[in-house]
């Protein structure tokens, strides 16, 4: 069975400067997978390439062996590829239920003539749309404040609307940019919680960038380390942590004293 | 679901309370209500555009030209009735709109204002030089609308403009509560966002425009029987910037604020009867005054003053 992402020597530069240079990893499907690397190591660079919102220079992504590198970004989305933002990037002057009814908006067949019409196909489609908002909404503890505008509510808040977005359509792939920065540490560890549940149960492959080593050593199964957009080691996070190039690149020895 | 009925019967109520005002009140004043319904047509297809999808036009008044030409010319010409022309008339403003959008989906803000100001331009260029077909700069003569070989009477037509109009707003109600609305509101508020959740950032800048354009062509087409008579005069940047005026006193990306502020704003003219000549300039201290005191206007004043229902939509206005 080929892998659920794959990355073939992916190349991304802006002007002069190699982002993502000649990386390569694969995703088993179902898997959690940890990205971890120095700041400007290129982590977030590798979601936007995977995600199609920056081209690559050469090099290949594949998902579930097809290729979606070259696709553009919606279309990529729509074959099962979900994102989390670092910064959030809400529908600032929408509630909280309608930013996840976006999200939920791509399972969606109705057309214009429908919607418009209000005929019982657009109707029906509302309906489940509705439904499967209210479930992510409420998998994420956000229940109570769904009919708030999103443009005033709390970073942490947010930060888990951005994540019941981008599960509610069920993705295959979910790419995780920080999920838990700016969240009280029990309000990561439940958010956290219930992303690997919704993931378990809709067999959603999971690539998270996060700078918090006690999350990401609890949450990924394996883990992969990028240096100036090169990989510099891979492996379970017991390995990653003992593993001296990493230490010496990314975690210091204090960092490393901090699990102990 | 019960919302869309309540809808509905809500624009039903409407349709019937206009039909009888109009029955009652004399024929001027009906005249002058069914101006505003136009207007109310094209301010909403407006801000379905501006509001939500966040696309700036000033040839708003072409899209209506579009509609008002094509829909008379298919009467008189291929003999269309008009309750067939005028659909068609917009059908024809929504097609000229779609191939106006396919370039213009790649531009924002000022690029894309002066853009649809160079297509305004050159739609009043050929209003004028195909005069054999438009009748140039003395204008058309539309087709005297008739129903089963009866031509309408001033209240027929009165009917006729209020049942377009309300429907079009039922239209555009639907068509904001739904994905296609909310999707509209996602690529104005995050395109980057919108494009991760599977929106097509293109396609719906490309679909609001052609939709908008259809309103015009509707507001056009109608406005052309109603007047009786198609003066290119009517299809310039003023009332490209009059129409713009309606919704952001109205309130952006508030289909209430599209009707209350092109109801209000129709009234102007007359209320300022007596002193005819400032009636531009009073305008424009309105549409300063709202931008100045209530930039979000009619629409968000009106939900601060009302308490908060239980909603369970979400549908905020603003």
């Amino acid at each position: 069975m080929s892998p659920c992402l794959e990355l073939v020597d992916v190349c991304v530069g802006f002007g002069g400067v190699r982002a993502v240079d000649k990386l390569g990893f694969s995703v088993a499907a179902g898997q959690v997978r940890g990205l971890i690397g120095p700041n400007g190591a290129g982590k977030t660079t590798v979601i936007n390439a995977i995600t199609g919102v920056v081209p690559l220079l050469s090099g290949d992504i594949l998902l579930d062996g097809e290729r979606i590198s070259g696709l553009p970004a919606h279309v990529i989305s729509r074959k099962g590829v979900g994102r989390t933002f670092q910064h959030v990037e809400a529908f600032g002057e929408l509630t909280v239920l309608e930013n996840v009814l976006i999200g939920a908006g791509r399972a969606s067949s109705a057309g214009l003539l429908s919607c418009a019409l209000a005929l019982p196909r657009a109707r029906r489609a509302e309906k489940t749309m509705r439904s499967q908002a209210l479930a992510a909404l409420e998998a994420f503890g956000l229940l109570h404040v769904l009919d708030e505008r999103t443009s005033g509510l709390p970073f942490g808040l947010l930060k888990r609307m951005d994540l019941a977005r981008s599960m509610v359509a069920s993705p295959k792939l979910l790419l995780m940019d920080e999920p838990t920065s700016g969240m009280s540490e029990s309000e990561a560890d439940s958010a956290i919680a219930a992303a690997r549940l919704l993931a378990t149960m809709h067999g959603t492959t999971l690539l998270v960038v996060e700078h918090n080593m006690r999350v990401m050593m609890s949450l990924a199964q394996h883990i992969t380390v990028v240096q100036f957009g090169s990989l510099i080691a891979e492996g379970t996070p017991a390995q990653i942590q003992a593993n001296p190039t990493v230490i010496d690149a990314y975690l210091g020895e204090e960092a490393v004293d901090a699990f102990h | 679901m019960q919302t869309s009925k309540r809808v509905l019967l809500r624009c039903a109520v409407a349709a019937c309370a206009l039909l009888a005002i109009g029955a009652g009140a004399g024929s001027y004043p009906a005249y002058l209500i069914s101006l505003a319904m136009v207007n109310v047509i094209a301010a909403v297809g407006l801000n379905l555009l501006v509001g939500n999808s966040g696309q700036i036009s000033l040839c708003h008044s072409s899209f209506m030209a579009v509609g008002a030409y094509s829909s008379s010319l298919l009467a008189s010409t291929v003999g269309l009735p008009f309750w067939a022309s005028i659909p068609a008339g917009a059908l024809v403003a929504a097609i000229v709109g779609a191939l106006l959008g396919l370039p213009a989906r790649r531009l924002s803000g000022i690029y894309l204002a002066l853009a649809t100001l160079g297509f305004l331009q050159i739609v009043q260029i050929i209003i004028e030089e195909f005069s054999d077909i438009t009748g140039g700069v003395r204008g058309l003569n539309t087709a005297k609308p008739a129903l089963l070989g009866t031509p309408l009477t001033s209240y027929g037509i009165y009917c006729a403009v209020t049942v377009v109009c309300v429907a079009a707003v039922w239209l555009a109600i639907n068509i904001k509560r739904s994905r296609i609305g909310r999707e509209f509101d996602a690529v104005r508020l995050s395109p980057h966002a919108a494009q991760a959740l599977g929106i097509s950032v293109a396609r719906v800048k490309l679909t609001a425009f052609s939709l908008s354009a259809g309103y015009a062509g509707l507001a056009g087409g109608l406005f052309a029987i109603l007047v009786g008579f198609i003066d290119p005069n009517e299809f310039g940047i003023g009332s490209s910037l009059k129409q713009l005026t309606y919704i952001v006193v109205g309130g952006l990306g508030s289909i209430g604020g599209s009707v209350v502020g092109a109801a209000l704003l129709s009234g102007l003219p007359e209320l300022l009867r007596p002193i005819k000549e400032y009636t531009d300039f009073a305008a424009a201290l309105i549409l300063l005054a709202a931008l100045l005191f209530m930039p979000h206007g009619l629409a968000a004043a009106w939900h601060r003053v009302t308490p908060k229902r239980g909603k369970t939509t979400g549908d905020v206005p603003a």
